[in-house]
């Protein structure tokens, strides 16, 4: 088994510390937020530049969220870890953002997805994979960013989130059922898409 | 195990997250088929590449710039430090003020009724025409009865009043409900 794919991450358990901090804000101490946002802006950042593909705007939306999280903290359940609703917020932003952005550009992608319809690719914007270092890793992420948006979104927030199935769900505010499929989807293609690619058949596979 | 249902498992979960006997039965069928074997060593890949792939890097003063916004809008305060701010300034004062007023009225009378004899009521027959009487007219009683009532209730209402707001002091927020805003 592949100890980095197991989903038990701190996005699991309730931690202490951002616990206190929750108490502090909603007890009037604004400062103690600065926890939340130094333990989480990292995976907000990149759960909102992989939805929307553009660091402007995934800069917009992760400032958004974290003020939005401040300002509605009293309706996040202490008992819970804080990072599954705080992506939750950051993701509807992202859609928002996403369905603002393809009304303004008449970019209505027709797709079987349920979630907004991605973006033309901005050319002007750096891509992802030039984020990515070794040629491997950019290989991968070329594919990644070829998925439709619902796609892209489920695998990243799966794998690079390591958020749960439900979560994701309660994250884009879809059944579980839709979220399996499009993990199911974006598996499928990246295989066979990768399958050409001397760097991901290589290795030999022990029974 | 035959080559479509064996491929439909590994695209169904990230190898990681299936169960031993369906991984066992993938394997099975792989050491045998050149084709799933091949498409189950790339998914193995791809499982960790994509686990391992890095964060991009943050723009510059993130942090900085979230706080700032917060910092700006503490006026716009989480509503459970508008809901205990509330009661700091305006629940303490409510059931405080019903406690004093009763009191008070509670001594203005008893002195009234034991100091300055007992007054009946009996000035609305003065006001209302004779056709009114039956439906503007209270019952006769005394005053000081009814204004000794009236204190008991302001008591009542004050102390369970301060019951509460010391309930709710002592829990402190609550924080039950997970919303999404």
């Amino acid at each position: 088994m592949n100890d980095a794919l197991s989903h038990e991450s701190p996005a699991d358990s309730v931690d202490l510390a951002e616990c206190e901090a929750v108490t502090s804000v909603l007890a009037g101490n604004a400062d103690a937020f600065r926890l939340l946002v130094q333990r989480h802006q990292q995976r907000t950042f990149a759960l909102a530049l992989m939805m929307t593909r553009e660091r402007q705007a995934a800069e917009e939306v992760t400032q958004d969220a974290f003020l939005s999280a401040y300002r509605h903290l009293d309706r996040y359940d202490s008992r819970r870890p804080f990072y599954p609703w705080l992506a939750a917020i950051a993701a509807r932003l992202a859609q928002t953002w996403l369905r603002r952005h393809a009304r303004q550009r008449l970019d209505l992608e027709p797709s079987m997805d349920i979630l907004p319809a991605p973006q033309r690719q901005d050319l002007t914007a750096p891509p992802l994979k030039t984020l990515i270092a070794d040629e491997q890793g950019r290989k991968l992420w070329a594919q990644v960013e070829s998925l439709t948006a619902g796609e892209r979104t489920v695998v990243m927030s799966y794998y690079r989130q390591q958020l749960r199935v439900s979560e994701i769900a309660s994250q884009l505010g879809v059944t579980t059922g839709t979220v399996k499929t499009l993990l199911y989807r974006a598996r499928r293609k990246l295989r066979e898409r990768l399958a050409g690619e001397p760097d991901f058949t290589s290795r030999e596979e022990t029974p | 195990m035959n080559c479509k249902h064996c491929l439909d498992l590994i695209d169904s979960h990230p190898l990681a997250e299936l169960a031993p006997g369906q991984l066992a039965a993938i394997r099975s069928h792989a050491g045998t088929c050149p084709r799933c074997h091949q498409a189950l060593a790339t998914a193995r890949r791809m499982d960790e590449q994509l686990a391992e792939l890095p964060d991009p890097v943050l723009p510059d003063g993130l942090e900085a710039s979230i706080m700032q916004r917060v910092l700006d809008r503490e006026g716009d305060q989480p509503l459970a430090t508008k809901q205990q701010l509330a009661l700091q300034s305006n629940g303490q004062r409510r059931p405080l003020g019903s406690l004093l007023l009763g009191g008070a009225m509670a001594v203005v009378t008893e002195c009234f009724a034991v100091f300055g004899g007992r007054i009946p009521f009996e000035s609305s027959e003065a006001v209302f025409q004779p056709g009114m009487h039956p439906l503007a007219t209270m019952p006769h009683g005394d005053l000081s009865l009814l204004v000794l009532a009236i204190s008991l209730l302001l008591v009542l209402t004050g102390l369970t009043g301060s019951l509460k707001t010391g309930k709710r002091q002592v829990e402190g927020p609550t924080l039950n409900s997970s919303r999404v805003p």
